[in-house]
C-alpha cells in the first residue's frame, strides 16, 4: 500500500502512462498501470528477464551493478530504474528519449521515495 | 516565487534527510546550470536567487508541528526545516526547467534555413567512432555484426536486441526501436534504423546528443 500511493502519484504525471514495481524474479510488487492497459504480470516477467540479462552483462562489462535503462519503441518508451532490490518500470508517452528526459526529475523523486520506504521497512 | 510541489514524503523527512536532499538538489542544479551557461556561471548569485525566491510565511503543509511554534518553541519564521523544504521545492522546479532547456538545446531544430552549427550532419560510422568520447560501436550487417573501437559490443547487442524484438511487441509495448543503458564507463545506446547499431560513449557525452548521433548513423 505504501508503494501503491507513490506509483499512483507518478502515473498522474503528464507524460506518464503507468508504472509498476517488480522484484528480480519478475513478480509484481505493486502496480499502477490503469485499467485495460498492459497486463502487469506479463510486463513484470519481461522486466525480470531483461534486468537479469542486464545485471549479468553489466557485471561482465565493467563490474558495476545495473542502475537504469530506457527502451524506446515505435509508439512509446519504457524506463527501468533499480531501487534497492526492486525495479521501477515506468511507461512513457512518445518514442525516443524525450518522454524520459521530460520526466527524469519526477521519476528520480519516486525512486528516492521508494528507496526510503524500503530502507525503513527492511532496515 | 518559482513554485513547485511539496511531496507527501517531504513531510516525513527527518532533519538530517532534509539537509541531504537539499544538498543533492543544489549540487545537481549547479551542475546543470554550468552545462547550460558554461563555466562562468556564478554560483553565489544563483544561491542568492534561490534564497530570495523563497516564500517565507507559515505554511502548515511544510510542518506537522503546531502552526506557530515548534516543540523547541522557535518562531516559525526562523524554522530551518521550513526554510530547507521551501528551497527544496524551488530547486526541484529549477532542475526540471534546466533539464528541459538542455534537452531542447540539443534536440530542437531551428526554424527557417538550417544554421550550419546546429544542423546535425549525416554521420558515417568511421566518423562516429572517431568522435570525442565515443569508445566503441557495433553494426549489424546482413552477414553478421562488425565491431569498431576499443570494446567488443556485438555479442551483447545481438542478444539484447533479440530479446527485446521478441518480447516488447508481445507485451503490447510496441516494436523495439532504441535502448539506452547507463554504465559506469559511460552510456550505451542501441538504435534500430536501416541498420542496427550499438554505440558506447564516455559519460561526458550527453545522452540526447549520443542518441541523435546513433539515430543518424543508423538511418
Amino acid at each position: 500500500m505504501v508503494f501503491k500511493r507513490t506509483l499512483d502519484k507518478l502515473t498522474e504525471e503528464k507524460g506518464i502512462l503507468g508504472c509498476l514495481l517488480v522484484d528480480c524474479e519478475g513478480l509484481v510488487v505493486s502496480e499502477s498501470l490503469g485499467s485495460g492497459r498492459k497486463d502487469p504480470e506479463e510486463v513484470a516477467a519481461l522486466a525480470g528477464m531483461l534486468t537479469n540479462f542486464l545485471e549479468h552483462w553489466f557485471g561482465e562489462m565493467d563490474g558495476s551493478p545495473f542502475d537504469q535503462c530506457v527502451l524506446s519503441t515505435d509508439s512509446s518508451s519504457m524506463a527501468i530504474r533499480k531501487v534497492g532490490c526492486l525495479y521501477l518500470v515506468v511507461f512513457l508517452k512518445g518514442s525516443g528519449l524525450s518522454g524520459y528526459m521530460a520526466n527524469i526529475v519526477t521519476i528520480s523523486e519516486a525512486v528516492a521515495t521508494i528507496a526510503m520506504m524500503l530502507q525503513r521497512t527492511c532496515g | 516565487m518559482l513554485g513547485g510541489r511539496v511531496l507527501d514524503v517531504d513531510l516525513l523527512l527527518e532533519e538530517r534527510e532534509v539537509h541531504e536532499v537539499h544538498d543533492i538538489l543544489l549540487r545537481e542544479a549547479v551542475r546543470l546550470a554550468r552545462e547550460l551557461e558554461g563555466e562562468d556561471f556564478d554560483v553565489g548569485k544563483f544561491e542568492a536567487q534561490v534564497d530570495n525566491s523563497r516564500e517565507y510565511y507559515p505554511n502548515p503543509k511544510f510542518c506537522k508541528l503546531p502552526p506557530t511554534f515548534c516543540s523547541a518553541n522557535c518562531p516559525i519564521e526562523e524554522c530551518v526545516r521550513i526554510k530547507m523544504l521551501s528551497e527544496i521545492e524551488i530547486l526541484r522546479q529549477i532542475i526540471s526547467d534546466y533539464r528541459r532547456r538542455i534537452f531542447q538545446k540539443v534536440t530542437s531544430a531551428p526554424e527557417g534555413p538550417p544554421h550550419p552549427q546546429r544542423k546535425i550532419k549525416k554521420l558515417e560510422l568511421e566518423d562516429l567512432v572517431r568522435k570525442e568520447g565515443v569508445i566503441a560501436l557495433t553494426v549489424k550487417y546482413p552477414d553478421g555484426w562488425r565491431d569498431m573501437g576499443k570494446v567488443k559490443l556485438s555479442t551483447v547487442s545481438s542478444e539484447l536486441t533479440a530479446l527485446l524484438d521478441e518480447h516488447l511487441k508481445n507485451v503490447g509495448i510496441g516494436e523495439f526501436r532504441a535502448a539506452l543503458l547507463h554504465l559506469s564507463v559511460g552510456t550505451y545506446i542501441i538504435c534500430k534504423g536501416k541498420f542496427l547499431l550499438g554505440v558506447l560513449a564516455a559519460p561526458f557525452v550527453r545522452e540526447g546528443l549520443l542518441f541523435l548521433w546513433a539515430k543518424e548513423a543508423a538511418s
